[in-house]
């Protein structure tokens, strides 16, 4: 193993840096075209701000004990805002100490408050225990904070007896809002002083709550701010974003409160130098770009040959495994001391595998990671000299967030962006100013959405009746959403109060996340069925059906058997040649019309549909040259989502208008199809993911257009979009005739299909061009006529 | 039910499609000098008519003869008799004789005397943060068994419920319950959290599930309630409802009235107390071979 080396930059060779260090990789002639774009965000000296009056001494001095001497702006500014108990969201880059925004407030009132109590809420498992280290190395600078510190994590994993303890004794709980709506909330008497005394909420990663999951947790909120005020208490929030367009109007639906915004990053930053890189054409026909992964494989070996620590983010699981395995022996051939130093970071590892490597990269022990988005969220891992995106994440947020990963206080930093041969990546590689010159998405959520609200209502007034007191948390909707449970025989009005009155536990009934919880556990049959990762249910259909090869720490496992009752997949260690991609077959199917309507001509239906795929056949593709060698049928069980959508059959005169033209009316449709997704998302109040669209004709018998809320039993996204469709396209015409682009970008018209699937290596995708920006105008325009 | 619920999905249906429609955020320029559809808002959602839920119930007085009781916290339901009523033939135990074994809390109890005893068993409408509907209490007045039963005519009289169980109990030294350490007790004492009625139980508590458990638990093949009463104290019971189905019997009648498919619960929940006193007498009586199966 090797002794944690100095970090590149930290003794910065003579006259060498990143950035002369790209010049000469780019200039070297068989990259000659690949560096399309470089960007520089340039050097930020540290801003400092002071509290007054100071952290009180012990505190002070833990801080310091961490090599914390002076609070950055955003960081005094946050402390004061919550020492005058004002709601707050901090919205700073990563690395900007956010979380001492919320330590230090908290620790400073349990110091002065031996009863007070905090939660911290976190969007995963990992991030609470990761926090948790942080809090508690954080107070163990000084006796006297780590005496009055008693935290833990309660979450799904925490077992009984310690869970007992937690309730009765920890002033700190880390915890998740799927904990909080299951775990906590309805077994609120068990905390009643724990809620008695609550402070603080803290809510990081706030930006993760939005669409579906967002519009849950904002109600779970509500509920516990109700619980709280029940037993006397009153607390501050305190929530944390990465950067996104509206943080504040998120923690306000979110919280239901009126926020105040800390969005002035004191903290320092290095130069940070973007790089957009193109692999080359393979040769003078223009047609085949080299391999994504092996071009994302040879800067990040080369960057770890110069001496700096580095990042790698693959889109997928797969594709973190294989740019892993070249990378290593392309270590091996050229740098073999350190070939070791590498690991690959994914979901479905193990969490004390995963553990180890976030804390060998911390250490420096590790040199480099490759991962999928799965080090996207807030682990802390210190910062790295550079990162390499294979593939554009799928929203400018994300993309801003993994590249913040590179950069260390005030030294410089890189980022590299590789295109994959695919429509975004060729887009950005096209118009860098998309990236650049773009505020980052939006995150919107709705707690007022009916059928969240009436789930979310039930689960409420289980926990304690719910009264007119509790109409301006819930909304204006409060009564009538509460008089339709009484009628459907789940509540009861008494005297003013309604009452839970079924015998059901409504909270087992409502999954906060869109996604299913269940896993299948991946088991080495070669050793005694020894448990060596998991997959979620879904992908593992994807992933790990039988025969397939299994990348796992970039070594290949065959699938032996794949046992759908028990939820395992037997897998034992196989040396081959090559891996195993999924073949998928979606299909949508109506199940009955709830309603219709003549809109402009056309007859469009709202009712219920069945989406469904399937894992239909698996490709085995050689590693390197990725030729395909092999094509196998399987038969595995479909997968359905029963939900509600609406449709229609473009009619022969909107047809004709676009054929008129010589254009294609299915990529007209295409194009509506994504333009309708963005603005409903938009007018519904949901993540463009919470929905789903398809443009199929096996219904119709002609090509029509399916649009449907990915959630089970639907969640009146398409309702509202039936029910206003002349606004919804209207909305859509507007903001495509506003895009300056000229044939289509993705940011109007959007992509040919509408998700890739989740396991897939885009190495093998073809840059299929943008559906026509003209055809869809003219449907649009064929159905609206011309704004004048 | 299926359709009850079928009725509130279509509901929300309505809501959902009558909500006003507006942008959530601005939509992004998509140039520089971009324009965005601003959107009309459109109706609101309709008046809903609910029907008036059923008021007050009637016939529970035909079930559990009693009578009402007025606290600060609210109405609660009393029904009282004596053990002689039910079972003419039940030998009075009167005096208990020192438990064998290292039997500490039953000692203690028998040392203060059998008056010093509440006897208690809950009937809740669920887990969690259910409500408690039925508190059975049962005391030795120097002659006979009194029996009591508390019940919430709805969830409303919750409260008082508590409060009266409360101040019932504050005349005892010893709390008996059977499986009560770890079920009765807390809940109640959640509950009474919840509603912020101060709780004052019995200081000391004899969980007779313990007690049984040590003695018997080599010969029984489990030490369930049912299974002492048949092979311990040799009663058999007739038209006993599942405990598991009682939560669902208790919101039903909140929910429609009629009190019929209650009169069950309230024998079990009266067999359950009479049953703990049986078991503390055979628990301080010489050892004996429980009854064959």
């Amino acid at each position: 193993m090797l002794p944690a080396p100095a970090r590149f930059l930290d003794a910065p060779a003579e006259d060498r840096s990143l950035a002369a260090w790209l010049e000469t990789f780019a200039a070297h002639p068989a990259n000659a075209g690949a560096l399309v774009h470089t960007h520089v965000l340039p050097e930020r000296p540290a801003r400092f701000g002071a509290l007054d009056p100071a952290l009180p001494a012990p505190l002070g001095e833990a801080l310091a004990a961490r090599g914390i001497e002076r609070l950055y702006t955003h960081q005094a500014h946050a402390i004061g805002h919550l020492r005058a108990g004002r709601d707050t969201v901090v919205v700073t880059g990563t690395a900007s100490g956010k979380s001492l925004c919320y330590h230090a407030p908290v620790l400073e009132r349990l110091l002065g408050e031996p009863d007070a109590t905090a939660l911290y809420l976190f969007p995963t498992k990992a991030l609470a225990q990761d926090q948790l280290k942080g809090l508690v190395r954080l107070a163990a600078g000084h006796p006297d904070v780590l005496r009055r510190l008693h935290a833990g994590v309660y979450d799904g994993d925490t077992p009984p007896p310690t869970r007992r303890t937690l309730r009765d004794t920890a002033n700190v709980i880390l915890s998740n809002p799927d904990m909080l709506h299951q775990g906590i909330l309805p077994y609120h008497s068990r905390w009643a002083r724990f809620l008695r005394d609550l402070r603080y909420v803290v809510v990081d990663e706030a930006h993760a709550y939005r669409g579906i999951f967002g519009s849950q947790v904002a109600n779970v909120l509500r509920r516990l701010e109700r619980i709280v005020r029940h037993y006397g208490g009153a607390y501050t929030t305190v929530l944390c974003s990465a950067t996104i367009r509206n943080p504040q109007q998120l923690a306000e639906s979110l919280t239901g409160r009126a926020i105040a915004v800390v969005d002035d990053d004191g903290s320092p930053r290095g130069e940070k130098r973007f790089a957009f890189w193109n692999p080359p054409f393979k040769d003078g026909t223009r047609v085949e770009r080299r391999s994504s992964n092996v071009e994302g494989c040879a800067l990040f070996s080369a960057l770890l040959a110069e001496g700096a620590q580095a990042l790698v983010f693959a889109k997928s699981r797969v594709s973190a495994e294989l740019v892993y395995r070249y990378a290593r022996e392309r270590l091996e051939r050229e740098r073999p001391a350190l070939a070791d130093a590498i690991r690959p970071y994914r979901g479905g590892y193990l969490p004390e595998d995963r553990r180890a490597i976030e804390q060998a990269l911390f250490s420096g022990e590790l040199r480099g990671v490759i991962s999928t988005n799965a080090l996207e969220l807030g682990v802390d891992i210190g910062g790295l000299d550079a990162v390499v995106m294979i593939g554009a994440a799928p929203t400018l947020a994300s993309m801003w967030q993994q590249a913040g990963r590179a950069g260390r206080k005030a030294n410089a930093s890189l980022a590299i962006l590789v295109a994959y041969h695919e429509t975004v990546d060729q887009y950005l590689m096209r118009h860098p100013e998309y990236f650049f010159g773009r505020s980052p998405e939006a995150a919107i959520l709705d707690p007022h959405n009916p059928y969240i609200l009436a789930r979310q209502l039930a689960c409420a007034a289980y926990e304690l009746p719910l009264s007119d007191a509790d109409g301006p948390a819930f909304g204006p909707q409060l009564d009538d959403i509460v008089g339709a449970l009484e009628q459907a025989g789940e509540a009861r009005r008494i005297d003013g109060r309604t009452y839970w009155a079924t015998s059901e536990f409504p909270a087992a009934r409502v999954n906060l996340r869109t996604m299913s919880d269940n896993t299948y556990t991946i088991m080495n049959a070669a050793a005694g069925n020894k448990v060596i990762g998991t997959v979620d249910a879904i992908s593992g259909l994807e992933l790990v059906y039988p025969e397939a090869i299994y990348l796992h720490e970039g070594g290949t496992w065959f699938v032996r058997e794949l046992d759908l009752e028990q939820k395992a997949a037997y897998v034992e260690p196989r040396e081959v040649d090559y891996y195993t991609q999924p073949v998928l077959d979606t299909n949508i199917r109506v199940r009955g019309a709830a309603r219709e309507q003549t809109w402009r001509g056309e007859r469009v239906t709202l009712g219920e549909l069945t989406y469904s795929w399937q894992t239909v056949a698996m490709k085995k593709v050689k590693f390197h040259s990725l030729d395909a060698i092999g094509y196998h049928p399987l038969d595995l069980p479909r997968l359905t989502l029963d939900t509600t959508g609406f449709w229609f059959a473009p009619g022969e005169r909107a047809w004709s208008a676009v054929a008129r033209a010589g254009l294609n009316p299915v990529e007209g449709l295409q194009g509506v199809r994504n333009l309708f997704i963005t603005l409903l998302a938009m007018l519904a109040m949901c993540d463009p993911m919470d929905l789903g669209g398809k443009i199929d004709s096996s219904n119709l018998g002609r090509p029509a257009l399916f649009l449907f809320d990915r959630y089970p039993g639907g969640l009146g996204f398409a309702e509202q979009g039936w029910a206003r469709l002349d606004e919804l396209a209207a909305a859509a015409r507007d903001h495509l005739l506003a895009c300056e682009c000229h044939d289509g970008c993705p940011a109007c018209v959007g992509l040919p299909t509408l998700w890739p699937a989740q396991q897939q290596d885009m190495d093998l995708a073809h840059a299929h061009p943008i559906p026509g920006k003209a055809a869809a105008r003219l449907l649009l325009e064929h159905w609206l006529g011309t704004p004048a | 039910m299926t359709t009850a619920l079928d009725g509130l999905r279509a509901r929300l249906g309505e809501l959902a499609r009558a909500r006003r429609m507006r942008m959530a955020v601005d939509v992004p320029p998509p140039a520089a000098n971009g324009h965005h559809a601003a959107l009309a808002t459109a109706s609101c959602a309709a008046p809903v008519i609910v029907p008036d839920p059923r008021c007050e119930s009637i016939g529970i007085e035909a079930l559990l003869p009693g009578g009402e009781l007025s606290l600060p916290q609210g109405r609660v339901w009393v029904h009282e008799r004596l053990r002689s009523e039910l079972d003419r033939h039940a030998r009075a135990p009167g005096e208990l004789s020192a438990p064998p074994g290292r039997e500490r809390a039953l000692a203690a109890l028998v040392h203060d005397g059998l008056a010093s005893a509440l006897f208690l068993d809950l009937e809740t409408g669920g887990l969690a943060s259910s409500p408690v509907f039925l508190a059975g209490v049962m005391f030795w007045n120097g002659e006979e068994f009194v029996l009591r039963q508390y019940f919430a005519r709805h969830y409303g009289e919750e409260a008082a419920l508590i409060a009266a169980v409360s101040s019932e109990a504050r005349r005892f030294s010893h709390l008996v319950t059977f499986n009560g350490r770890s079920y009765d007790a807390p809940f109640l004492r959640g509950r009474s959290l919840v509603h912020g009625v101060p709780l004052s139980l019995p200081e000391r508590h004899v969980d007779l599930l313990h007690a049984a458990r040590r003695r018997w638990k080599r010969v029984l093949p489990n030490c369930r309630l049912q299974t002492l009463e048949q092979r311990i104290c040799r009663r058999h019971r007739s038209g006993d409802v599942p405990g598991a189905a009682i939560p669902e019997l208790y919101h039903a009648w909140v929910r429609d009235g009629d009190p019929w498919p209650l009169a069950p619960v309230f024998h079990h929940n009266l067999l359950d107390v009479l049953t703990m006193g049986e078991l503390l007498e055979s628990l301080c009586a010489p050892w004996r071979e429980p009854e064959p199966a």
